[in-house]
């Protein structure tokens, strides 16, 4: 049944031939399971794992996508790893299940696949650190969690609460102070900073005569713990707490997570919903370009051009604030429906709006770049080769702008994108230009989404489902293209909240490049060069700290840039 | 000189001390109406700023206290360095001794403008600076030549009209203008204190009344960059003989040159060190070798 | 090349957006969501909107004397989910959203009601209001006397009435 789901007309599909493939490769008794439509759940062996990544690796157009550790003791007597490969193409999810029996999982370890799957490096650390599963073959570090944490004390285990965890660790401010015989505590906060968008981050930049020749990158500054808390929280209040994942696209990781849930308890929203959904998504986006082509005139010097895109941004969230309630974290999206409804009056206006918008930012965008300055800083500068976008897994208008056509809008489609005709930009030169023009001309085709979603909005007024039954340990996807590239929520249901609940932010995978791209970019361009993957440090430090290896290049450290403490 | 002149003198000088900040005032309003913003509630706004700075405690960088004196001393070559020139072209006399006197009063603040940052010895103001001193260096020597040439050529313009000379005198006025704008440190040559990665580079140690000084002394030296421009491009259009009037004359011609350098400057962004002296090098290099094959044409 | 000249035009055309606020008025549209106002007269301190406030800014404490309903301005995100769910329609909405205050306890609120105690053990278990309430609602659907002994209790009433019904005395 499962292949002639499958099978089109013109003979195997990508799907099949790789399904095939890992049947051969683990064997005959495999259990190949369809979970939904396009998600297909896969039991391997720790065994085989590795024969299956190579496998999949070597495959045009598949990626590692996200990679969940489950702690299912309860349940099934098992710590459980989920590697989610995506096939662009037919846009199909591989979910590759490993099984890691709970009485073993002190000893047991499973073989890893970072060195084929460059971005699966972080997601096995993390997993390490916060679940304890231990892979061999590779080196094994603390990152996510500060060093003084406890030993053998993984956070995400279901053994214990969050309760439990803010007992065991607070930050040692109070004893600190004491100690050095400060008699009030004032906490003043001293770096790491972003030098650009003010976010906590530490970059090392090891320079020569002005040029960058490495880099290196700590994350994980502000761990919040999102994941953990979000297990103690129900299924109506998550999506506001997810929307507090970013300050720029919350909406984003609250659509993912919505459509996670909905896809793992086959919840059938209306298409009203979808439409009001991706009309928001799309509004976020123009707002989220608008922001970052306002950091990057910044960055460049060009201050007038920063108020020009603002300008223009300011009627996108007065906007924002009539459809939604709210200039920002617009609070609007429940499982299973939306909770405010767009009637002719708001369509109107909005029209309105977004005709206006367009007029002002043609000439804005006419304007950035032919701004001598702007413009020869930015070519040529930060290069990212199309290859090396591809090893690493990168997604959104950094992948774009290196040549790659990836975009889950399209790839793997939600929302009410199916609806609508829309390109996707892309140029192959992989430098900042290019990233920039990316974006660009994405804010043209969002307006343009907006105003075909606008002309066919379903006119009913159902806009949520009426109840729904949670049931347990069901599995379900959900991605986004965020402004930035794909969020992907993978949620593993419970009864009154999700059992396990996993968030992949872009800028988790794209951060990887980011030391490629500095390398020998001039000093003064390093700061564009790390903004032009639009990172957004709050989403990615929920989960990770980053530690790039320094690699081997010969290197004079004449300053060390970001001094932690500001000596 | 008699007792009335004097003190005419005095109160000129001392006006022309106020007059920067309030160009300064103006320039960002101008900025901001440029940049759709309302901007600062008055013109006045910065000598609120300098008077607030001021009054602030002052925290002199740790192993610099050497910060403090030599920032004073630029700040008083500064304020000699304008009343000088403002004195000399109320007066009239460009001599070559006065023309020294300035040229060296204003490199003078330069220098000790810049090593005000380099004292601190903070990794950013460290690379601040270098950036400096290398466009500053390339930018001198366009300014010396471009100033001497044009003082020069407006001495001749009186008996002399040859296009060889008017050309001579145009081209080297516009070195002025460009050098007198990149020695302003505006966008896009603020390279030393505004690119994200140094934070705020040559600045970063300084605050409250050091900052101050500092400030106050940038303004200065901006300002009478402008007049020094202002003074060559007005002479032999006016024929004015009045020297009260011809000071009113150049002190508002200056200060409309600080307007339009600030008002170029709204409109461009910020170049990078090797891109910017790459440019000005080329520039600079080609303006002087035209002077130099110009004279000796007009030599013949 | 000279292109970006025509910022100029976009100035002179739009002029200043930008607004001398507080001095001029603040823009917010109609829809905005701000600051929540419980009308004291309408809650029954039922609970219901302590149990959906996605950030807990709303939480209700049961001691002897009486049910504290508070409300804390400053972990509030402004959802409304609260208002959505009271069943008595006792959330007022408004716009307002300057919310700064010299005084902490400015951006508390709290709602003191009556406490029940419970007929059979003594606890303090519910507000008298929305016991009143329930009153009201059921009518004669339940045995008016139950309304007052509270959950624990009452679970044991009904197993002892079960028994009794089913088994005879015993």
């Amino acid at each position: 049944m499962v292949k002639q789901l499958l099978i089109k007309e013109g003979g195997e599909t990508q799907t099949v031939k790789v399904l095939n493939r890992i049947k051969d490769l683990c064997g005959p008794h495999t259990s190949i399971e369809f979970i939904h439509d396009k998600t297909v759940k896969v039991s391997v062996k720790s065994e085989c794992l590795r024969k299956v990544a190579e496998a999949l690796q070597s495959e045009e157009d598949v990626y590692l996508r996200t990679m969940v550790a489950s702690d299912e003791k309860l349940i099934n007597d098992s710590i459980k790893l989920y590697y989610v490969f995506g096939l662009d193409r037919e846009g199909v999810n591989v979910i590759l299940e490993v099984k890691i029996p709970a009485a073993l999982s002190k000893h047991y370890e499973i073989p890893s696949i970072s060195d084929v799957v460059k971005a699966c490096d972080w997601y096995e650390l993390e997993a390490h650190d916060l679940m304890g599963v231990k892979f061999s073959g590779r080196f094994l570090k603390r990152l996510v969690l500060p060093d003084d944490w406890p030993e053998e004390i993984h956070p995400l285990k279901k053994d214990i609460t969050t309760e439990e965890i803010k007992k065991l660790y607070q930050p040692q401010v109070r004893e600190k102070a004491l100690e050095v015989g400060a008699e009030e505590v004032a906490l003043i906060p001293v770096g790491p900073y972003h030098p650009a968008l003010h976010e906590p981050e530490y970059f090392e930049l090891y320079i020569k005569e002005e040029k960058v020749v490495d880099a290196r990158y700590v994350g994980f500054m502000v761990h919040r713990g999102i994941e953990k808390l979000g297990e103690s929280m129900g299924y109506d209040q998550i999506p506001f707490l997810a929307e507090r994942i970013c300050g720029i696209c919350g909406f984003v990781h609250s659509v993912s997570y919505t459509q996670a849930v909905e896809e793992a308890l086959n919840i059938e929203v209306p298409e009203k919903t979808q439409y009001i959904r991706t009309i928001i998504l799309e509004l976020e986006r123009i707002h989220s370009h608008l922001l970052w082509l306002g950091i990057a005139a910044h960055l460049l010097g060009y201050d007038t051009g920063f108020m020009y895109a603002w300008r223009i941004r300011e009627k996108v969230m007065v906007l924002s604030e009539l459809l939604t309630g709210s200039r920002k974290t617009y609070g609007i999206n429940l499982v299973g429906g939306v909770r405010k409804d767009i009637n002719k009056e708001k369509i109107e206006k909005t029209k309105q709006t977004l005709k206006e918008v367009w007029k002002d930012y043609k000439g804005f965008a006419e304007v950035l770049l032919n701004v001598p300055q702007v413009r020869r800083r930015l070519s040529g500068t930060g290069v990212l080769p199309g290859g090396e976008a591809r090893a690493y897994s990168l997604v959104g208008p950094t992948a774009r702008g290196s040549g790659l056509s990836r975009d889950v809008r399209k790839d793997y489609t939600y929302g009410a994108y199916h609806f609508v005709s829309f390109s996707i930009p892309t140029y192959s030169e992989g430098d900042n230009l290019a990233r920039t023009l990316v974006r660009i001309d994405e804010v043209y085709e969002s307006i343009n989404i907006i105003e075909q979603l606008l002309d066919t909005i379903p006119s009913g007024s159902e806009i949520k489902v009426n109840s729904w039954e949670p049931q347990p340990m069901k599995l379900g996807l959900g991605n986004v293209e965020a402004p930035r590239g794909e969020v992907i929520h993978l949620v593993i249901t419970g009864m009154y909240g999700p059992y396990r609940w996993r968030v992949r932010s872009p800028t988790y995978q794209n951060l990887q490049a980011v030391p490629t791209m500095l390398r020998g970019v001039d000093l003064a361009d390093a700061p564009i060069t790390i903004a032009s993957i639009d990172p957004c440090f709050s989403c990615t430090d929920r989960a990770i700290k980053i530690n790039i290896k320094t690699g081997k290049i010969e290197r004079v450290p004449l300053i060390k840039l970001s001094v932690k403490g500001g000596s | 000189m008699d007792t009335p002149t004097l003190i005419l003198q005095a109160v000129v000088v001392t006006l022309s001390l106020l007059i920067p900040p309030l160009a300064d005032g103006i320039e960002r309003k101008v900025r901001a109406k440029i940049q759709f913003r309302v901007g600062p509630p008055t013109i006045l706004q910065t000598f609120y700023d300098l008077r607030k700075l001021a009054v602030k405690e002052l925290i002199v960088p740790k192993g610099a206290e050497l910060t403090l004196t030599i920032s004073s001393i630029a700040l008083v070559t500064a304020v000699t360095a304008t009343a000088s020139t403002i004195w000399i072209v109320a007066q009239d006399v460009f001599t070559p001794a006065n023309l020294a006197l300035t040229v060296l009063l204003i490199s003078g603040s330069h220098v000790l403008i810049s090593l005000t940052s380099l004292t601190t010895s903070n990794p950013y103001a460290v690379v601040g600076s270098f950036r400096k001193i290398l466009l500053q260096v390339v930018n001198e020597v366009g300014f010396f030549v471009g100033v001497l040439y044009s003082i020069t050529a407006l001495k001749n313009l009186t008996s002399d009209t040859s296009p060889q000379l008017i050309t001579s005198y145009v081209i080297s006025v516009a070195l002025v203008v460009i050098t007198t704008y990149v020695s302003s440190g505006r966008v896009p040559y603020d390279i030393h204190e505004a690119e994200p990665e140094l934070a705020s580079g040559v600045l970063i140690e300084l605050s409250g009344p050091l900052l101050s000084i500092y400030s106050y002394t940038h303004i200065l030296k901006k300002y009478l960059l402008s007049f020094i421009t202002a003074y060559l491009i007005l002479t032999p259009f006016t024929s004015l003989t009045n020297p009260a009037i011809k000071l009113a004359a150049n002190v508002t011609f200056g200060l409309m040159i600080y307007l339009s350098y600030g008002f170029t400057a709204a409109l461009l962004g910020r170049t990078r060190i090797d891109l910017s002296l790459k440019t000005l090098t080329t520039t600079t290099l080609i303006i002087i070798s035209l002077l130099v094959i110009l004279s000796w044409l007009s030599s013949y | 090349m000279v292109k970006f000249l025509k910022v100029l035009k976009a100035s002179a055309t739009v002029g200043t957006v930008t607004r001398r606020y507080p001095f001029e008025s603040s823009l917010v549209t109609s829809e905005f969501r701000g600051l929540i106002e419980i009308d004291p007269v309408k809650c029954v301190g039922c609970g219901a909107c302590v149990r959906i406030c996605p950030p807990k800014a709303l939480t209700i404490e049961v001691n002897e004397k009486e049910t504290i309903l508070k409300y804390f301005i400053g972990r509030c995100i402004f959802c409304w989910m609260c208002v959505q769910t009271c069943p008595q329609k006792a959330i007022k909405t408004t716009n307002k959203f300057e919310l700064s205050v010299f005084n902490l306890k400015d951006v508390m609120r709290e709602l003191v009601f009556r406490t029940v105690t419970c007929k059979v053990c003594g606890r303090a278990f519910t507000p008298v209001k929305l016991v009143v309430e329930i009153n009201k609602r059921v009518g004669d659907l339940y045995m008016h006397t139950d309304i007052y002994v509270c959950p624990d209790c009452r679970q044991a009433l009904t197993a002892r009435r079960l028994l009794t019904k089913y088994l005879g005395r015993g």
